[in-house]
């Protein structure tokens, strides 16, 4: 269980290693706290989406998971795109109805964000990350919360970094974009030291 | 075959219990209840759990400026809220400072209800509406800024107090410069501009200050200047403004969607000297506190000083000169910044404001006690925030129309 | 026809969609490590994009305005599937390889961006050629940043030896940093430079200058 831990948030961090869920990162990250607030979503939208998905999976979906229907040489996997997607966008409707209701000040600190997540890269991978790691449900739900708390990591950190480098004196093609890329760079390749962490 | 249609099955199965669950959380999380929304001290009257406050009163056909729609960008729609303080959201931080936050005032886009919300709004807007008007005729004044009278329905115009607006809606539209009608004498510098063309897909909305005349109001006429928002010199590629360029292209007869009067920018109840300060279209809501005060029997000094570039970008300058002779106490300047070397002009040269600080902040014995009324383009706006700075004036004197940038 | 082809040019250089609006780089990163895979995925994409545009385009005035970014979604999905499908029985082994990046073309930004700023207000034809352009901006930008990588990490090509490996007689080192997940961002930094150099509107303005020592501050 540690192990996929430590892996969803240091050696397979899904901005980092696998660059999912960039475009919200480096639009985003300009500023700490809505790098904060978007992390803090991504980490609860993933804890909830990886596991719901991966039930989903387990028995509808894949191969002989039709069992318990009379159906076991059934195999429908291939709608799993299509199934994950429509249960993410749910989801973030759910929680922002939730949000809404019951921790207004949350809802309007996060509001401009959750339609932003339903479509971003790095929510859909975890599941299908997931899927593929042929992962249990409880290894889902450790994965889920991993992988959001991993994204989450980079984007503050990056934040962070991208704050200090407003007021540096960069050439004029690498200010913002040009910067931005490089400095993720760095810091993937930061990241890829931890890579005999987890055998 | 059956793989395929256990696939159909599992599919619509899903989407519709996600659906359904949807459905049922919303039910029980939103509660669907009447709230009531009082405006000043008028009857409350009953809206539903979680709308906006801008779409409430505008249910209620009480219509707030909103050049965003609904964006949270603009920052027109503000209102001052009774009662416990709300939180502010994102958008109002923002577009309100921190006395507006804390005097209660709130973005009426951003505020949804959730409970019982009392407001304040100028009574002025309570009489704002839309309507259609139609064009009855229009001229060139200068180069880029066009005249329009528009004929309007007498109540509306009945409401209108000098310094309001109005907004005015292009329909979508697409045709080229070349079809603009414009005069003999402004053919050369609209050479350039014959090659532009004017598309948009979409209605737009724009504010315009009212410049009518007590007189033009009687009739229920409302006169605007429209200048042709074009692209600044850094930024050549931009296109022309939409709705601009629609009424320089407009002829007679033909109706157009407005909404107002709106706008609290008008002249202060009293007997200081009244100060106004002009540029561009900025003349348009002065020239109508002018005659509105001048009409009225005004006692106190009225000076007006207008700024301008060339001599052909000068308008009702006669019009200004007679108001000069037959009322003692109003004074009229002019100041031009850039006149061309050949055309004959001896008045002032140089900038408004500091036209404004020689001819009169300089030997006048008290500054701070007249009020100054500001309205042209940013740049000229701010030179003369400056020039009354200096010359000790508070800003609490100082009333200026943005025209909500 | 020469009017519409500037739909096809501008995403090139102009406006790529990856390095001027920031958009599609997720998946655009992690096939960088060889040429092959690289050229599959903009294969997809460039199917995908140009399906979705003629599909949506062509059915734009009877969608109902609350649901169509569900209904846009939906197409881009099934497409996706077919795709992800047809890699995987005739080209097993790259569809190996590219993992789960066929299937998160349905996030990829340009595609839904393409299909919500583009393909629901205009006629079919401008709409696939604009998608196609932006396909190709895309493709262009992957293929380069996959070039360099498989060449200077490998000394390969598409698999063929190019340069000649020092382990095997010759004089080429290969880059082993090219094969992890960082250099493709240094590559797009650097190419981002590199066309903001050429083309300097594209240069952000910065928010604040700091004032030297001779300036005054003016009001």
């Amino acid at each position: 269980m540690t192990e996929i831990l430590l892996a969803s948030i240091l050696t397979d961090n899904l901005a980092l290693s696998f660059f999912l869920g960039i475009c919200t990162f480096l639009a985003v990250s300009q500023r700490i706290s809505t790098a904060l607030g978007l992390g803090f979503a991504v980490i609860v939208v993933q804890g909830v989406t990886v596991p719901v998905n991966a039930l989903i999976h387990t028995f509808l979906l894949a191969p002989g998971a039709l069992h318990w229907a009379g159906l076991p040489e059934i195999d429908l996997s291939f709608l799993r795109i299509i199934v994950f997607i429509g249960v993410i966008a749910a989801m973030v409707q759910l929680m922002e109805l939730l949000l809404d209701r019951f921790v207004p000040a949350l809802h309007r600190a996060l509001g401009v964000f959750l339609p932003l997540i339903t479509v971003n890269c790095a929510i859909l991978g975890g599941s299908l990350f997931m899927v593929e790691r042929r992962y249990d449900p409880l290894e889902a739900v450790i994965w889920g919360i991993g992988s959001g708390i991993g994204w989450a990591l980079a984007i503050v950190a990056f934040a962070a970094i991208r704050e200090r480098l407003r007021h540096a004196d960069m050439p004029e093609g690498l200010r913002g974009l040009g910067g931005a890329f490089i400095v993720t760079g760095l810091m993937s390749l930061g990241f890829s030291g931890f890579g005999g962490l987890v055998p | 075959m059956i793989g395929v249609l256990a696939g159909v099955v599992l599919l619509v199965t899903l989407v519709l219990a996600l659906s359904a669950a949807l459905m049922m959380a919303r039910r029980r999380l939103v509660p669907d209840l009447p709230i009531a929304v009082t405006v000043n001290d008028h009857a409350p009257f009953e809206s539903r759990f979680g709308t906006d406050l801008l779409g409430a009163l505008a249910a209620h056909d009480i219509l707030l400026p909103a050049a965003c729609g609904g964006a949270g960008t603009c920052g027109q729609c503000r209102v001052r809220v009774r009662g416990e303080p709300v939180a502010p959201m994102p958008a109002e931080r923002a577009r309100l400072s921190r006395a507006e936050r804390r005097a209660g005032m709130h973005l009426a886009c951003q505020l949804r209800l959730r409970g019982p919300v009392a407001v304040e709004l100028p009574e002025s807007i309570l009489g704002a509406r839309g309507f259609d008007c139609t064009l009855l005729r229009a001229r060139f004044l200068t180069p880029l800024i066009r005249e329009l009278v528009l004929e309007a329905p007498p109540d509306v115009a009945a409401s209108v107090r000098a310094g309001a607006f109005v907004s005015l809606t292009a329909p979508p539209h697409d045709f080229g410069f070349d079809a603009i009608e414009v005069p003999e004498r402004f053919a050369e510098d609209w050479s350039e501009l014959q090659g532009l063309r004017a598309v948009t897909t979409a209605p737009a909305t724009r504010a315009y200050s009212i410049a009518s005349t007590p007189a033009d109001l009687a009739q229920g006429h409302f006169v605007l200047l429209i200048r042709l928002a074009l692209q600044p010199p850094d930024r050549p590629r931009l296109p022309p403004g939409v709705v601009s360029s629609w009424l320089f292209h407009v002829e007679k007869g033909t109706r157009i969607t407005a909404n107002g009067p709106h706008g609290d920018f008008r002249a202060q109840t009293g007997t200081r000297e009244m100060v106004l300060i002009g540029g561009g279209v900025g003349m348009a809501p002065l020239r109508a506190i002018i005659h509105e005060r001048l009409e009225q029997g005004a006692p106190q000094p009225i000076s007006f000083w207008y700024g301008a570039r060339r001599r052909d970008d000068l308008f009702y300058v006669e019009e200004f000169a007679a108001l000069a002779r037959r009322y003692p106490n109003f004074r009229f300047e002019v100041a031009l910044s850039d006149p061309r070397p050949d055309e004959p002009w001896d008045g002032q040269t140089g900038f408004v404001h500091a036209a404004l600080r020689d001819g009169l902040l300089r030997d006048h014995a008290a500054p701070e006690t007249c009020d100054y009324y500001l309205c042209g383009p940013p740049l000229m706006i701010a030179a003369v925030m400056g020039a009354l700075d200096e010359a000790g004036v508070p800003p609490s004197r100082i009333f200026f129309d943005d025209f909500g940038s | 026809m020469i009017r519409l082809s500037h739909h096809l040019t501008d995403p090139l250089i102009r406006s790529n969609p990856v390095t001027l609006q920031i958009l599609g780089i997720c998946s655009a990163l992690a096939v960088t490590t060889a040429l092959a895979t690289a050229l599959t995925m903009a294969a997809a994409l460039i199917f995908v994009l140009c399906a979705s545009a003629a599909i949506i385009s062509a059915i734009r005035r009877h969608i109902p305005h609350a649901i169509r970014l569900i209904l846009q979604i939906t197409i881009i999905a099934t497409l996706v599937i077919v795709t992800d499908e047809v890699l995987r029985a005739y080209a097993f082994e790259i569809s190996q390889r590219l993992s789960i990046f066929v299937g998160l073309i349905v996030t990829n930004c340009i595609v839904l961006g393409r299909a919500e700023g583009f393909a629901m207000h205009h006629p079919v034809g401008p709409s696939i050629l604009d998608a196609l352009g932006n396909a190709l901006g895309y493709g262009l930008v992957l293929v380069i940043v996959a070039t360099i990588r498989e060449l200077f990490g490998t000394g390969r090509l598409l698999g063929i030896p190019m340069l000649p490996l020092a382990e095997q007689g010759g004089w080429f080192e290969p880059l082993r940093v090219m094969q992890l997940a960082p250099s493709a961002f240094f590559i797009i930094g650097l190419m981002i430079w590199a066309i903001r150099t050429a083309r300097p509107e594209q240069v952000e303005r910065p928010e604040h200058r700091l004032l030297s020592q001779h300036e005054e501050a003016r009001p």
